[in-house]
């Protein structure tokens, strides 16, 4: 019928085998289109994604390089048991949940609530006095993008609505054969006082193209294990920063570290680093490395969260730290002005440079020996004095010459903002010293 | 499952090598069809390099990799489409005759003319199925449509383009 057309085609398809190519250029055009979405891959945005209603401010750190791991005799011990496998992928990088799994600590649920051809389930919990974790899992028709989930909010069994310090969460995107998106994630809720409730209501919201809501009870039958709580109150000074412990809780998803700092210290101590517990055998549990690993009380009061070895009991357990982020106090902010696009002061050094303003966004570089994976800011102030909560932070990975890009949004960033102050929440610049305290 | 099947599904995983190996087995097939839409080789290069970018960023939502080659030509069509629709430009005149040179005959010509002058969703049927050689089955499954759905926009397609080519279609250079 189209015979003659057939011809045509093919022979204008001959006509281009004909063709000659640079496979030179030709490459050259492969690997430009990859090396930019490489590049596009690896600048991580951050997001603080829910507001938290403490008082206390709260530092998160999202995890990207997985420092801790397992033996791998446990992780295939754990991998073994049907239906963990996907969960267990969450929580890998904490040593605690491991263990309260191992521990037959998980409290299995499968709540779900089905709509408009996208399921929700609640899979299952860990729960402790401070502290519900909860899994899930989304099964979808449609594309849903990672980090799907949007307000999850906690209700009692009288329908009020339940504060939770701040959720943490991870997650992970699989297909099936069928085309099915399913996702795999937990979301993590710390509360400001002990639950005393067994019965809860979960509601979230899905993002997708469509915004979907669910809403689903559940109800927790296994005891909940209480802390343990060893008191301290022993200081310590590190390159002449003093540092109070006060007491530690030790409950099954985390440890809880209570520290003050000698307000006559002359540095901002602003991340420990490198907290840990040791017990007996040199079995270490480090901080949280995913998830929010401290709340700050004040400037000089703060809880830090390790890992947990609740569910060993050792005979012996110390709590180590070698390395602190610290800074002058007087030289804890940078100060930008972004219609000159000029740093107007920094901390000693000079690391900040290359200020740039994209939209809502401040970018600059800061130079670092290693890459240094903190978000640097969560507050801001403009000129007026106005306190300006940082929403999204977000680096580059990698570093080019020896510097580290970095950006932060500032919501409604306007000229007449300027100089606007940011307040560093971490930063290169160290004590170091040896410090170890006796727990138990 | 063939070993392009293997690579892709390791390309899905987030396999690097893997995802270059498919594009360098394709690259032949989305240099022509870009060079069959656009204007000249530079355009064509920055067709790949754009479509390449677009493959590696979408790779997790191919559904299937037995087709992964229709899913990515498809791309490629895609972006020349949109690359004409940008450009509002139906191209031929002498000056891309003149700079394609003694590649191109008349008849080349007449038919790329053709070829643009036509709805979308001919051009991109025409295109698979003559200008890379694909089945209607793999155009439908990638299509998400069922093959006599294909088959009848092909006819259609074919029905236009031998519109075109009589000189039915109105002007060309629209």
């Amino acid at each position: 019928m189209f015979e003659k057309e057939e011809a045509k085609l093919t022979e204008y398809r001959n006509q281009y085998d004909n063709i000659t190519i640079s496979m030179e250029k030709l490459d050259g055009a492969i690997l430009a289109g990859f090396q930019k979405a490489k590049a596009e891959k690896k600048r991580k945005t951050r997001r603080k994604k829910w507001s938290f209603t403490l008082a206390a401010a709260a530092i998160i750190f999202i995890g990207f390089f997985t420092s801790i791991r397992l033996s791998p005799a446990f992780a295939d011990y754990i991998t073994v048991l049907p239906g963990m496998e996907k969960l267990v992928e969450l929580i890998r990088n904490d040593k605690g949940k491991m263990l309260a799994i191992e521990n037959d600590y998980y409290e299995k649920l499968g709540v779900s609530q089905q709509k408009d051809g996208m399921k929700f389930t609640i899979d299952g919990v860990i729960a402790d006095e401070n502290d519900l974790v909860v899994f899930y899992t989304i099964h979808s028709k449609e594309n849903i993008e990672d980090y799907p989930i949007e307000e999850p909010r906690l209700f009692g069994s009288d329908g009020k609505e339940l504060n939770f310090g701040l959720g943490g969460g991870n997650g992970k995107l699989h297909k099936t054969s069928g085309g099915e998106n399913v996702y795999t994630g937990n979301v993590d809720f710390s509360f400001e006082k002990p639950l005393k409730e067994n019965k809860f209501k979960l509601s979230i919201k899905i993002n997708s193209d469509k915004d979907k809501s669910f809403s689903l009870p559940f109800e927790l039958k296994n005891d909940i294990q209480k802390k343990k709580t060893y008191i301290l109150n022993k200081t310590f000074s590190i390159e002449g920063q003093k540092i109070t412990f006060l007491e530690t809780d030790v409950y099954p998803v985390k440890v809880a570290v209570h520290v003050k700092m000698d307000p006559h210290n002359t540095k901002k101590l602003l991340n420990f680093d490198d907290i840990r517990l040791v017990d007996e055998n040199g079995e270490t549990w480090n901080k949280i490395s995913d998830g929010v690993t401290a709340s700050k009380i004040s400037d000089d009061e703060a809880i830090l969260y390790l890992q947990s070895n609740y569910f060993r009991e050792p005979k012996e357990l110390y709590l180590a730290i070698n390395k602190i982020q610290a800074v002058e106090k007087e030289e804890a902010n940078v100060i930008v002005n972004t219609q000159t696009k000029q740093i107007l002061k920094q901390p000693k050094g000079d690391r900040f440079s290359d200020l740039v303003v994209e939209g809502n966004r401040i970018l600059f570089k800061m130079r670092t020996e290693k890459e240094f994976n903190y978000g640097l800011f969560n507050t801001a102030w403009d000129h007026n004095g106005n306190e300006i909560t940082i929403p999204e932070t977000s680096m580059a990975s990698g570093l080019k010459g020896g510097k580290a890009e970095f950006g932060v949004t500032i919501p409604g960033l306007k000229n007449e903002m300027s100089p606007i102050s940011l307040q560093l929440e971490f930063f290169p610049s160290w004590i170091e010293g040896n410090m170890k305290v006796q727990i138990k | 499952m063939s070993e392009n099947q293997q690579l892709v599904e390791k390309a899905v995983k987030g396999d690097d090598s893997a995802f270059l190996k498919l594009i360098h087995l394709y690259k032949i097939d989305l240099f022509k069809t870009a060079l069959s839409f656009l204007k000249n080789e530079e355009e064509a290069l920055e067709a790949v390099q754009e479509v390449t970018y677009r493959a590696y960023k979408n790779i997790a939502t191919l559904r299937d990799s037995s087709y992964f080659k229709t899913w990515l030509i498809r791309i490629m069509i895609n972006y020349c489409n949109d690359q004409l629709k940008k450009k509002k430009r139906l191209v031929f005149n002498e000056e891309i005759i003149s700079l394609q040179g003694e590649h191109v005959n008349q008849s080349e010509i007449e038919l790329k003319e053709a070829m643009l002058g036509l709805d979308e969703r001919s051009r991109e049927i025409l295109t698979l199925k003559y200008f890379n050689d694909m089945k209607i089955k793999d155009i439908a499954c990638t299509m998400q449509c069922p093959e006599g759905t294909v088959k009848t926009w092909l006819n259609k397609a074919l029905k236009a383009l031998r519109e075109k080519l009589e000189g039915k279609g109105g002007d060309l250079h629209v």
